[in-house]
């Protein structure tokens, strides 16, 4: 009497993982016009959502609990709430030489100070390979029939065998490697010059910071940046970051 | 800090109630989990029926079909394609061999607008459109 235990949650109804919670949001949203499903918050990750995206207070939610295989609750800590810092950043610039980001910073005098950011390809290949959790292999599976419908059957093995495919525009005469789950790297080539220009990154409807992944699996990545390349080139160029190809970001 | 550590490891349902406690601490307009089924406009189809693919972050790939010879279908597919379009979604047609970005669409003749003229026009009837949504950047 009085005693009674709650019932222990069951996997597979109330405990999922990143990915079928994935599938369910996705579902249970298509009705009220989320037609691109929903991102899924990782624990430890930043999630950097389109700034009119309806649900981007999401960006905010934490997790506080996860669940083992063996259903043992494990609580997620919550990182400190950052500190009030006494400097602001005024200007910041990648350093290809030194292969760091200088940061300038000011007092509360206006005197100025600079740092150095190491950015570590490493880093964000361990980080990326967390965000993966929340991407349904079964999603990944139909993306990649979707792009087999829209790419020539020998660029699609090219992109099975070795994960990015080329393609020449017809307007700008680039040439666009597609990759997965790394930005695309833009290049000019003819017979006269031969040289890359820099790593596109675009992700629709956010992605998680400092890391390659998006909140949609990455073929579907390498589906908006072809089409978007193929039908709008200008608007693809002005939405995505344009990393230089030495900077970590853009994944070389 | 303790996370989730592999790709098998659980999060609570966020479609349970258990969630929806959670989730209105950060406002009531953040989510709405709810169990109910929706009315979903257009039914999933495998056939060579025309419609939109949307990419999407559970399905990857979520086909939506529509017979343009059922005028409710149609009704609902025009629904569709403005709210859409409304909400920034960025929505691609093949006209030949060249695929175009949809500008506006024609709810009185049922077509994609992808120039200034009626040779630009693409009837949703005789396509399969593709819609990426808004992008964030990277």
């Amino acid at each position: 009497m009085g005693d009674e235990q709650p019932p222990q949650p069951q996997v597979g109804k109330d405990l999922l993982t990143y990915a079928q919670a994935s599938c369910y949001l996705a579902e249970k949203h298509l009705g009220e016009g989320d037609w691109s499903g929903l991102p899924v918050p990782v624990a430890g990750l930043t999630l950097m959502l389109e700034p009119r995206y309806k649900h981007r207070a999401l960006s905010e939610f934490r997790w506080k609990e996860c669940y083992d295989e063996q259903g043992v609750r494990q609580v997620i800590e919550e990182p400190p709430p950052p500190t009030q810092s006494e400097f602001r950043t005024v200007n910041s610039w990648w350093n290809a030489r030194y292969q760091v980001t200088i940061i300038v910073v000011k007092d509360r005098h206006g005197r100025a100070r600079f740092r150095g950011l190491f950015d570590d390809k490493l880093a964000l290949t361990i980080r990326t390979l967390d965000a993966s959790a929340v991407w349904p292999v079964e999603a990944e599976e139909k993306a990649q029939e979707k792009l087999a419908s829209l790419i020539p059957a020998d660029a699609f093995e090219l992109y099975v065998l070795t994960g990015h495919f080329p393609e020449i525009s017809k307007r700008s005469r680039l040439t666009y490697l597609f990759r997965k789950g790394r930005p695309t790297i833009a290049l000019r080539q003819d017979e006269v010059v031969n040289y890359a220009l820099c790593a596109l990154c675009l992700h629709p409807i956010g992605y998680y910071g400092d890391t390659w992944a998006g909140v949609m699996c990455p073929t579907d990545e390498v589906i908006a940046h072809l089409l978007m390349m193929r039908g709008s080139e200008e608007k693809f160029w002005a939405n995505a970051n344009q990393h230089p190809l030495d900077h970590p970001a853009a994944g070389l | 800090m303790v996370v989730v550590k592999s790709r098998h490891d659980f999060i609570v349902n966020p479609i349970t109630p258990v969630l929806v406690f959670k989730a209105n601490s950060l406002g009531a307009d953040v989510l709405s989990f709810v169990n109910d089924k929706q009315d979903i406009l257009m039914q999933k189809n495998e056939g060579a029926l025309p419609g939109i693919d949307v990419l999407n972050t559970g399905y990857g790939d979520f086909e939506l079909r529509f017979d343009p010879n059922k005028p409710d279908e149609l009704e609902k597919a025009k629904q569709t394609i403005t709210d859409m379009l409304k909400r920034g979604y960025a929505i691609f047609v093949r006209k030949g061999t060249e695929t175009l970005r949809v500008r506006k669409f024609d709810v009185d003749k049922n077509v994609y607008i992808i120039g200034s003229t009626p040779a630009e026009e693409v009837p949703i009837a005789e396509t399969r459109a593709t819609a990426v949504g808004r992008s964030a950047g990277g």
